[in-house]
Order: C-alpha cells, then structure tokens, then sequence
C-alpha cells in the first residue's frame, strides 16, 4: 500500500513499479468501496488519503481544484460557504472522492449544467504510467503549475488531442489523477421544490427531457418508490412506511432563482413547468403523498452527501447496481425492461433511478438491488442476466464494471485494438490497474 | 516522386474514372495560396471524391500499400486542407454529404462530411432545433467545424463549444481500420461520445481538431439545442442588403459600448452567474465596421465614428420562451449593465444588429473581413477562465501600438474578441489582425506580430496561444505546455506509424 | 481588352470560402438545392467553380498552367451565370465573373475553342446572327402592320433567338407595347446581334466590332430607349455594352415596360387557362447580372480602397420584380418560387451547350426538377434561350412558357 503525499512522490511510486513490473491500484475514496474499487491481490495500491487538500475554491470564476483524495463529505459544505455549489451526484457517500466520481462521468443531479458527460470535470494533473506529469486543458501550461495564470478550467487540449477525455471513464489504466479543476455554480438563493408523480417511468422520463429543452428545472430526477423512500427516509421503519404510501414513480424537480430576481424567475420558469408538465396530463406538486411534511428534508438531501453511518444503500447489507446510459428515446422500454428482469426479486428490494443528462440528451439509469450477504448470489445472477438482456437490447454500459468488459468489448474487436494503442502510449509497461477493461 | 500509375488505376478502380482526377487543371483548385496565410501549398498528386465510408477504408488502405500521404479537405476553406508535401493524395468528402439522421427525440443530427451549413441549419431549424454554428460561411462543413476547427461560436455563452456537443464518431483510422467512438462501439447508438471505459474521441479533437492527422472521419452525431424563434427565417431584400426579422417580443440585440475590460469582464460574470442571454461576447470593432457596410470603401467611411464611438462593444442578445421572460431577462441585464458603467450605443449602430440577428445570418458576412485587401489573421485563440481571458486581452496594449502607430499592422488595437462560453464559465480569445499585403514587408511584420503577442502571453504565463494539430508552432511550444507534443506525437505514431495522414512537417 | 493581370486582386483575395458555391444564407431552405452554380454541382471539384476557375486563370497567367487535357471544356462549360459573383460579392469586392470573363479571352486566343463557338463567331460575323442563317430570315417575317412608328426614338430589339425562332414573343411584345399605347418601332434589316455572346465567349475583338457598330447605330439614329425582348441582349446591353464607351440610351426588359404599364392602368389581364401553380425562372442576365456596368479606373490602395470609389455590381438591382409583380397580377395565376430565386437563380444551362451538350441537359433537368418541386405545373421565364433550354427533352419535363407571350395571351380587352 502506497499513501502518496505530493505528485512527485507519486511519480517516484510509479517510475519505481515501472522498472519493478509491479501493478498499481489506485483507491481514492473511502469505504465503503462499490463498484469503481476492487482488490487485485496481485497489485499494490496507491491509496489517495493524503492527497486531501482542496487547493482552491474560486467563487468569482466558479470552479473548485481539489486533490483526488477530497471527498464530497469535506468538498460540499466548503463550496457552500462560498456560496457555491457542486454538481454532484445524488447522494454520494461522504466518503466518495470527488474526483473519482467525476472521473468515472457519475450522473450529477443538475442536467442543465451538463453540456458534456464529462462535465463537470474541468481540467486534471495526472502522472501517467512512464512517471510522467502532465496536466491536461488550460492547466498545461505554459510553464509549471506554480507560475501559471490561467485559472486552469477550459477542459480541452492541449492540442488536438483531448487527453481529459483518455482519463475519464478509465478507471485509472491510463495514469493516475492527482488533481482535478471542478466546475461550480452559484448557490440558490430560493428554490421551489416540485414532486410529479406517475405510475409509469416512461411519461417523466419525456416529461424530464423536455422540461430540460427548455432548460426550466435546476436538479431533476426520477425514484422508483423504492429508491426514493431509502434514499429519503433516516431509517428502516420510516423507509417501508414511505414506499408503500408514495407513488410508483416520482420525479423531483427543484426551480431556482439565484441572486437576482430570484422570485420572478422561480415563477416564470414555474409557469414552464406547470404548462409542460400539463401537456403530458401530469400536475406538479410542493408535497407528496406519502412524504408529507419531509419537503425540507428532502430539499436539503438534495444538497449534500449522505453522512449517514450505514450509506443509504447499504442498509440491507449489500447493493448489486446495474448501471447504463441510454437516450431518451429508449429509457422508458429500458426501464420497463430492468422491471421485467428483475421481477424475480422481491419488488422492495429493486431501486431504480432514472437521472437525466446532459441537459436532457441523455439518461442515466441506475437499479439499486438492495440485499443481504446471504442473498448475494441470487442478486448477482439476477443482475448479470439483466445486464445482458439490456445489453443486447440496446443499453449502453459506458461505464463497465466487474464481469461487464468482456461483454461490452466483445463485440468492438477495433475499438478494443485502438484502446490497446492509447494504453501503448500513457502505460508501455502496463503497470496501471492492471486486469481492468479490455487491458 | 509523384504517383506510380498502378497506385492511380488503383485508386480510380475504387471511385471510378469520374470521381479522381491528376489533370494539372483539376489541381490547380486545391493548391493555390490563400490571401491570409503566407505559404504556398504543394500541388496533390490527385484528387479523388469517394462516396461512402467504405470508399474512404480502401483509399486508405491504398494510401498505406503505396506509402502515398493523405489529406482530406470538404470545403477548402482550412489551411489545413492542402497537401503539404508531396507523394499526396488529396481526398475530398463532398460527395458524402448526406444527413443521415435527425433524430428529434434524442436531440442528435448525423451527419457526413459533406454537409454544408446552409443545408443544415434550415432543416434543423424546421423541426425547431438549432446547433452551434461556427463563424464560416454557408458552404463550411459541419463536421469539420466539429471535429477538425476550433468549434469556438457565436452563441457560446448560452450553450458552449462545439467539442462539448460532438457524440458518436465514425471514422476511418490512418491504416485502414473502420473505427466507431462512444456508444457507436457497442451498437447502443450516436447518442454517447464517451466509453465504453475511455473516451476513443479523445484521439479526434482536443481543444483544435487533428485535421485529419488521426484519421478520416466519415461520418458523426451532434447534439441539437433548442431554437428560440421562427422554424423559417423570413428575410426581405436582395443580397447585399437582406435583412431578417424575428419577433421582437422574444429576440432582442442590445449593444453597450464600456471603457475598460475590467468593467467588461464584470458584466461578463454577472450576466452568467444570472443564467440570462443567448448570446454575450466583447465583439471585434475593426470587423463590425466591416460586416456593416459593403465594400471596403464604405467601411473606410464608417471606421472613424465606429473607431470613436465603439472602441469596445458588449453585444447581448437576448431570446427568450416568453414575454414575460424578457422582461425578466431585460431587467436583470439593465441592472448589470448600470452597475459596470455600459452605455447603450447609438440605435442606428444597434439596428443593424437586430435586422441581421439570426446569428447564422450574422456570420455569413463575416468574410466580409476579407474585403480589406485580404491580409488578416486570427491568433491567440486559446481560452481558460472569463477573467483570465481579460487579463489576456488586457496585455494587448503592451505590445500592439507598436505595430498600429507604425503602420505595420492596421490601427484597430481593440480589435479582438471575447466570448464567453457556458454562462461565463470560461471564454476565448481572438486578436485579429489586418494588414496590408501589398507592403513587401508584411510577412516580416506578421510573422514579428504573432512572436511577439505569442512571447508577451508566455513572459506573463498567459494561456492564450493556439495549440493546434502537430506542426512546427507545437514543436516550439510544446516544452512549455507538459511536453504534450511527445504525446501527441506518440499516438499518432501509434495510430500512423508511416505518417500518411495529413503528415507531421518537421520531423 | 480584359487582361487577366486585371483581376489579380481578385486572384489574389479568394481564400475559397465557399460562397460563390452555395446559396447565400438569406436564401437557404434545406439540404436539396443549396447549390448554386452549375459546373461545382455536375463535377464536385473545386476546379470546377468559380474559385477554381480563378485559381487557374491566376496559373495561366502565371505561366504555371497550360491550356489541354479538357481544360478549355470546362471554361466554356461553365455558363457564365454569376451566381459565384454576386454571392462572392455579398461579402467581397471581387470580380469573379469578370476574371472567369478574361480567362476566357485569354483562351480564346492561347487556347482551342470548342468548335460550336468558334462556329457562333463566324456566323455573327457572316450573317450578323449566332444561327448562321440568312440576315432578311430575322426581319421578313414581321407584319407589316405591327403598330410600329417610324419616328419614334423608342427600338424594340429582338435579339437572335426571338427573331430567328420565337418569333411568337416578338408578337406578343409589340401587342404589349401597343395595348400599352407605348410608340416603339424596329430595327429590322439593321438589327444585328447584340454581340454579347462573343463578349461572353471571351472573343473580343469580334465582340467590340459587333458592340461598336450597334452603338454608332443606335446613338446615330437618336435613340432614346431601347427595349429588349429578350433577357440575354438586356443584360449585354447594361452590363457589356458600357465597357465599350458611353452609351445614351435607355435600355429596359419588356417586362420591365410591361410593369409600369400594368401600375399606370395602361394593362390589364384577364385569367388564362392553366391548372394549378407557376413558377417562374429568373434569367440570370434578367436578373443578378443586370445592373449597368460603370466603367471603373482607377487604383486599389492598401485595405481595399478603391479610388476613385467603385460601382459594384452586386445583384441587387437586377429585374426580380417586375415579371413576378405580372404574373401575380393574372387573375387565379398562383405564383410559386423555387428555393433558388431572384439573384441565387440556378442557371438554365443555356450557355454550356455549345461546349457539353450533355452537361448542359443536366443542369435544365437540374432547374426543372426544382421547379416541379414547388408543385407547379408550368415555368416561366423571361428570356428565349432559357425558354429553350428548359423546353429540352429529358429528366423531369414540365411546359415551360415564356413570359411575354402569356402576357400577351391574358391581355384584357387587347386586340386578337
């Protein structure tokens, strides 16, 4: 296990396992570890806990560097008090580090300010696996990072290669992440906070892509019944009770106004809301039934991490998550089609979140089966099926964890080649992560 | 050495007779130097017009069999889109020049290379979408924008560049291989540029495009954003004299002239921060000047009263859902505007704004910046945060009046521009400049010019520079920049181990 | 006379934008025809364009390029329809038309001509017609009682192709021009080609000798209008005529007459028998390159001054309105346009025929395709060589009818 202090340390941990031979893992959050993070007893970690300073909040040019060890749990309310605000996944475990999670293109809650799946991921300092150092987009230079002006936020480049783009979604096989530039936005001053429910996913899932057309709603997602009454209750009783008095589905929309004009704007984009949300014969509500008084509680979990001791997912013990992206066009059959194939489990134990993207060009779905250590191969078969069954029908798991490479690389014999040659040139030794994706 | 026989009837069995061609006449249009670049273009050995991706494949394959370079070109209007030595081959995709797909649900239009913006705009504007177009004319090719330019744009405030818009790629790798990026590599469709694992676009634009250095791409998605105004543009009048008009209620161009950048950079912030405009940018007033008027004797007439009273023009357009929401939108931009010391210009200066505003429309006569003798050039272009990007175009004024009050360069020194992208998030930079081609010094002039914006943006740890595709400028620059031109380097020669397509210059 | 060191500014401005390729952005519509000009839509490279044709003109002036190897097809293939320049001068001060103009004279005397238009030459020179047929076939036949007044300073000019073989708008014009009270009289005998198709065809010289003796013949018979029957004499008339010296009279389109008349209440129509929608085709010398040529001289100084300043001719004053201000004025006539209209006009593809009989087919079905496009069951147009080559056998027929002869048949209480 190394515990890397500064870039150099690590670049001198990495110069040493090239002429070694020995693979590196990197492991940037803390436990609980889900989907990203596996032991390869065969490797030596780099643990990233050290590496924990936020290096700069920017409130004027709204951006936050942080080093690969800050969690959301530290990140979130230091942006706050700058006023600012992160767009982060919904509820991460505190422990998860938010470069991490950018880096793996995690859904964020708030798809209008997603112009691309790596936003919003700006820029990072990497050290690639020769030992080399070298920062991507506007923090490339020129010079080194101390002497440099620029605020180190446009994310593309240097040149005509977008190296952010290698990092991203790589699980660390290509260099390890030191730092990275995060894009951060002005903190509400008012919010509206809407619930529309439906007993199907495929009306909000079009409802959500529209209202995201129009660019009307600050945070969107969609919940199951499942997935929103444990990820809004504090404990077990309060969960069962919620899931069977809530809807089947629930889409939380959350309008803004920021620090001018703040009402005008909540009403004007409210009245968006109301006239699209009408056109699909859906109502908006401030309350919801099953839910009722927890309005702001549930407006301030929207805010933050879970800080809970046992991660909101976790309370059964275990979670299976199957996740895939898909367009809009195909995330109501998708979703139909997770139901299907899951229907084998007990309905309480299948989470499902549908979280629009990229201002509604995309969505992120996400099947939370939550289980016990003793159900854990059932879950897993049931899990690995569906997978497949998705795969083949179309859903794309761009982010492919466990057993999922060999199926989602199978079919790309050429994609696989050119991967190969990218890895060729950031880790000749093939030292980095070592047994993850197709390397 | 030029092309053996054998490699031509090869190439000409793959297109047939019609669509490849070495007659010196037929070269003649695909080498000529252009006005704004000093350097005369190597003569391709052939042209030859493929129609389908699997065209593209076996020329390619060709290309390696008989070690023949290869540059690929559309519209002709890049520098980069020439052959740049000899033993090349010079592949245009204009025949390619279907779109593919709009898909309306899932916001994305494919498209091949060939698909001119003048044909793209108008049918997406049907179906009521709109995407980021970049400053060329009617005939530059989309994909290219996208893929192989800048991608910088107009409307870039309220939306981004076009890096951020490019999903599902299709292209045809320097050896040969028919390669599919993001969610095109699984059969899950165009939606998705990224994955599965890391991105493989990566390897076609960074913050330029590779021109071709990578590979050819065939065809590719863009990402469609929603068109506030009329599905048709209704326009009056005769060229050059068309105007158009939106409604009123719901387009409004308000233009501020300010004193300084500082209070510019503030209204840029503040404007973001409130989420309002469609468009904001500090706009090049030497251009303006010449996008106004219709001949460069005109535009000599304008210049003094544009040059006095709009040394630095805050354009804003606003387009809203709503009445109501310009009201909102006004409001707040009133507001900022009073705070950071703007004042509104003249309203026969901003008229023309509003009749020209679509901003399609708008830079189409862009090239009008040509009419002044054709000695221009855009440098810096690079970007980073709205506030560094101010103090990039603060520094201009340390090195610029020598070259203005000399007469080497034309007397605009404001003539650049600053558009910020995504709300204010981050903004780029472009100083262009015109000069006289017929002053025998000028290429010594230019080439002083560019070193020494370049030198003062280095000396002050500016990032402002143009990190382009693999040439000379990344060689020098390089070791200042991460050495990213080994990098660069060392996936081309993975991807092109014989340096066939759109060969590096220097080796 | 047109030297290509002329228009070594223009050679040297183009950056290959594009514009003189594809409509400009006022008048896009959609993906289908966006193209503008003929050779770029038939052959795809850019050599075949007017920023190609530019680019060689610059190498044969340079001595870089020679004439050959189908070379020469291309220049005369192309129609000389100036679409390239008045899009290229929508944001330039170029001459691409001109420059294309003196690649073709340079042609004509360093390169080998098509045969068919060293054929028009010798015709024009022999019989005073591009036809080569009998000069007293291009007056013979003209009633005597035309309405025409021997004293009148007004000439109705009727060009070659409307004299040779559209003498029915011929008629159809002195019915308008009498129902319209307007005095007007003939040439007849001393009607000589306009010349414009030598100027056009870069034969100069022969051109100039045409060109000059028209003029002192017009000029010595006093008059003061001159109105023409046919698109192309207008536009050599106000375009290529002023380069040979100054010229006194007034030169005006039947259509252009026809439209006054219509608004002073002089001309009325009645319906005519046709089903369903027109469309009309803008002749390109009707339309975009139509405006009167004024002799510049002068120098280019740095940044594009021009001094003394310029006239440009950039299209927008060419004759849109007139013949569609007629049409509209038929009773139940609904006019339709075509996506390519007024100064973005696709070119009939007249002018190719005597270099690419093939090619010049094409383009017609090319402009006839999108004139069935609009729904419209007939094309108007304006002008005799459009009419006949869009009345071509081949791809996508539709009647084509020529303006002034449905004019003529709807006048309203005209006589028979």
């Amino acid at each position: 296990m190394w515990y890397p202090e500064t870039t150099e340390h690590l670049s001198e941990i990495i110069r040493k396992a090239c002429e070694t031979g020995a693979g590196l893992v990197p492991l940037s959050s803390g436990p609980p570890h889900l989907h990203g993070a596996s032991v390869n007893p065969e490797a030596e970690t780099v643990c990233f806990e050290k590496m924990n300073r936020i290096l700069k909040i920017d409130r004027k040019n709204r951006y936050a560097r942080v080093e690969a060890g800050v969690s959301f749990g530290t990140l979130l309310p230091a942006l706050a008090e700058h006023g600012l605000r992160a767009n982060h996944p919904f509820l991460p475990r505190a422990g998860k580090s938010v470069a991490a999670s950018m880096l793996e293109r995690e859904a964020v809650l708030v798809p209008k300010y997603q112009y691309d799946y790596t936003d919003p991921l700006l820029t990072a300092e990497v050290v690639y696996g020769t030992g080399d150092v070298f920062r991507t987009g506007s923090a490339a230079g020129p010079g080194p990072v101390e002497e440099l002006k620029a605020d180190m936020v446009c994310p593309w480049g240097p040149g005509s290669i977008d190296f952010l783009r290698f990092l991203c979604g790589a699980q660390g096989t290509m260099g390890f992440v030191t730092w990275t530039t995060l894009k951060t936005e002005i903190r509400p001053s008012e919010s509206e906070l809407y619930f529309i429910e439906a007993e199907e996913p495929e009306v909000l899932s079009k409802l959500a892509a529209k209202l995201l057309f129009k660019r009307v709603p600050d945070d969107c997602i969609i919940l199951n019944a499942i997935a929103f009454s444990a990820a809004f209750s504090e404990d077990t009783r309060q969960e069962n009770l919620m899931r069977e008095k809530t809807a089947r589905w629930i889409m939380i929309c959350r309008i803004s106004g920021y620090e001018r004009r703040p009402q005008e704007r909540i009403r004007i984009y409210s009245g968006y809301l109301k006239d699209i949300a009408a056109s699909y014969s859906l109502r908006q509500g401030t309350t919801l039934s099953g839910a009722e008084g927890l309005e702001t509680f549930i407006d301030s979990r929207l805010d933050d991490c879970d800080r809970s001791d046992v991660y909101w997912k976790l309370r059964r013990g275990r979670v299976r998550e199957i996740l895939f992206l898909c367009p809009p066009s195909r995330a109501g059959l998708l979703t139909k089609m997770l139901e299907e194939r899951t229907k084998v489990l007990p309905r309480e134990n299948v989470g499902i979140i549908i979280q629009p993207q990229v201002q509604g060009r995309a969505f992120r779905i996400e099947c939370d089966l939550f289980h016990s250590e003793s159900e854990k191969e059932m879950f897993e078969n049931c899990a690995l099926e569906g997978e497949k069954a998705l795969f083949a029908a179309g859903a794309y798991f761009d982010r492919p964890y466990g057993k999922l490479p060999s199926l989602v690389y199978q079919t790309d014999p050429v994609g696989v080649q050119a991967l190969k040659k990218v890895k060729s040139v950031f880790d000749p030794k093939g030292i980095l992560n070592p047994g993850k994706l197709c390397f | 050495m030029s092309m053996t026989l054998e490699a031509y009837k090869e190439l000409e069995a793959v297109v047939g007779e019609r669509n490849i061609s070495n007659k010196p006449w037929v070269l003649a249009g695909n080498r000529a130097r252009t006005p704004e670049y000093p350097f005369e273009y190597h003569s391709p050995d052939a042209i030859i017009l493929p129609g389908c991706t699997e065209e593209v494949q076996e020329i390619v394959r060709i290309c390696n069999r008989h070690r023949i370079c290869f540059v690929v070109t559309v519209s002709g209007a890049s520098v980069d889109a020439y052959a740049n030595r000899g033993d090349t081959v010079l592949i245009d995709l204009r025949r390619m020049n279907r779109i593919v797909e709009i898909n309306e649900e899932d916001r994305y239009a494919v498209i091949e290379p060939g698909v001119r913006h003048v044909q793209l705009y108008p049918e997406l504007r049907k179906k009521g979408f709109t995407y980021v177009t970049a400053a060329v004319g009617p005939g530059g090719s989309v994909l290219a924008n996208y893929t192989s330019t800048s991608g910088d744009n107009h409307n870039q405030h309220g939306a981004s560049r076009a890096n951020r818009y490019l999903l599902g790629v299709e292209m045809v790798t320097p050896e040969g291989e028919i390669l599919r990026t993001g969610s095109l590599q699984t059969g899950s469709g165009w939606f998705c540029p990224d994955g599965p694992g890391p991105g493989l676009r990566g390897l076609i634009k960074g913050f330029f495009g590779s021109h071709g250095q990578m590979g050819i791409i065939t065809r590719a998605a863009i990402a469609l954003n929603p068109c506030k105004g009329p599905r048709e543009i209704r326009t009056e009048g005769h060229s050059p004299h068309q105007h158009i008009y939106l409604d009123s209620e719901c387009s409004k161009v308000r233009v501020f002239n300010y004193k300084s950048l500082d209070d510019v950079r503030e209204a840029m912030l503040r404007i973001g921060e409130a989420e309002i405009g469609s468009t904001v940018m500090k706009f090049f007033y030497l251009t303006l000047a010449v996008m106004m008027t219709d001949s460069a004797n005109e535009f000599h007439k304008l210049w003094p009263r544009i040059r006095r009273e709009l040394p630095m023009p805050l354009v804003v357009h606003l387009a809203t859902e709503s009445p109501e929401e310009m009201a909102y939108e006004e409001g707040i931009l009133n507001d900022i505007v009073e705070e950071t010391g703007g004042v509104r210009i003249a309203p026969d200066l901003e008229n023309w704004w509003n009749e020209h505003m679509d901003f399609f429309m708008v830079v189409s006569v862009l090239q009008r910046t040509l009419r002044l003798g054709g000695g221009w050039m855009p440098i810096k272009l690079g970007a980073d945060s709205v506030s560094h990007i101010v103090e990039v175009g603060k520094s201009i004024s340390e090195f610029i009046y020598d070259y203005t009050d000399t007469g080497k360069i034309f007397d605009a020194p404001e003539n650049f521009q600053i558009v910020p992208m995504e709300y204010g998030h981050f903004a780029h930079i472009e100083l262009l400049f015109m000069y006289d081609r017929t002053d025998p010094n000028s290429g010594k002039n230019v080439a002083e010019f560019r070193k020494t914006s370049r030198y003062t943006d280095l000396k002050h740890h500016y990032h402002a520079e143009t990190l382009g595709c693999l040439n000379e400028t990344t060689e020098l620059l390089g070791p200042l920049y991460c050495n990213y031109h080994l990098w660069m380097r060392a996936l081309k020669n993975a991807f092109d181990p014989e340096n066939l397509a759109n060969p590096i210059l220097k080796e | 006379m047109e030297k290509l060191s002329n228009y070594k500014y223009t050679m040297d401005q183009c950056n290959h934008c594009g514009q003189c390729k594809w409509i400009h952005p006022s008048g896009m519509h959609g993906w289908d025809y966006s193209e503008i000009c003929p050779i770029f839509h038939e052959y795809g490279f850019d050599a075949c364009s007017g920023q190609g044709l530019i680019n060689i003109a610059k190498e044969i002036m340079n001595g870089t390029l020679q004439y050959g190897d189908g070379l020469e097809k291309m220049i005369y293939s192309c129609t000389a329809c100036g679409a390239c320049d008045i899009n290229c001068k929508s944001v330039r001060d170029m001459e691409v038309l001109d420059c294309i103009l003196a690649l073709r004279e340079d042609c004509a005397v360093n390169g080998t001509l098509p045969e068919a238009i060293t054929e028009r030459k010798k015709n024009i020179g022999e019989s005073h017609n591009i036809y080569g047929l009998p000069h007293s076939d291009r007056w013979n036949w003209i009633p005597k009682d035309c309405g025409e007044d021997p004293n009148s300073d007004t000439v109705l000019f009727l060009g070659c192709a409307v004299s040779y073989r559209q003498r029915e708008t011929a008629l159809a014009a002195m019915k308008l021009l009498r129902a319209g009270g307007v005095s007007f009289r003939l040439l007849r005998e001393e009607e000589w080609c306009c010349g414009g198709i030598l100027w056009r065809n870069g034969q100069t010289d022969a051109a100039e000798k045409v060109i000059r003796r028209n003029m002192d013949l017009l000029h010595g018979q006093g008059v003061r209008t001159l109105i023409t029957a046919c698109g192309e004499c207008f536009g050599f008339f106000r375009g290529a005529y002023p380069k040979f010296g100054a010229v006194s009279f007034r030169v005006r389109h039947i259509s252009e007459v026809a439209a006054e008349l219509l608004e002073k209440g002089k001309l009325a129509f009645h319906k005519l028998d046709i089903d369903g929608p027109v469309t009309y085709h803008d002749p390109c010398l009707l339309g975009r390159l139509s405006e009167e040529y004024v002799p510049w001289k002068g120098t280019i100084h740095s940044y594009g001054l021009h001094e003394p300043e310029k006239v440009w001719r950039r299209g927008e004053y060419g004759v849109y309105d007139a013949p569609r201000m007629l049409l509209r004025s038929i009773p139940g006539l609904e006019l339709r346009e075509m996506p390519r209209n007024c100064e973005n006009a696709f070119c009939c593809g007249a002018h190719a025929k005597d270099a690419d009989q093939e090619f010049a087919l094409k383009t017609a079905a090319e402009r006839r395709r999108e004139a069935k496009s609009t729904g419209a069951g007939c094309v108007i147009t304006a002008c005799p060589f459009c009419e006949e080559a869009l009345s071509e056998p081949g791809e996508n027929a539709l009647p084509c009818v020529e303006l002034t002869r449905l004019l003529a048949d709807a006048l309203e209480g005209g006589e028979e």
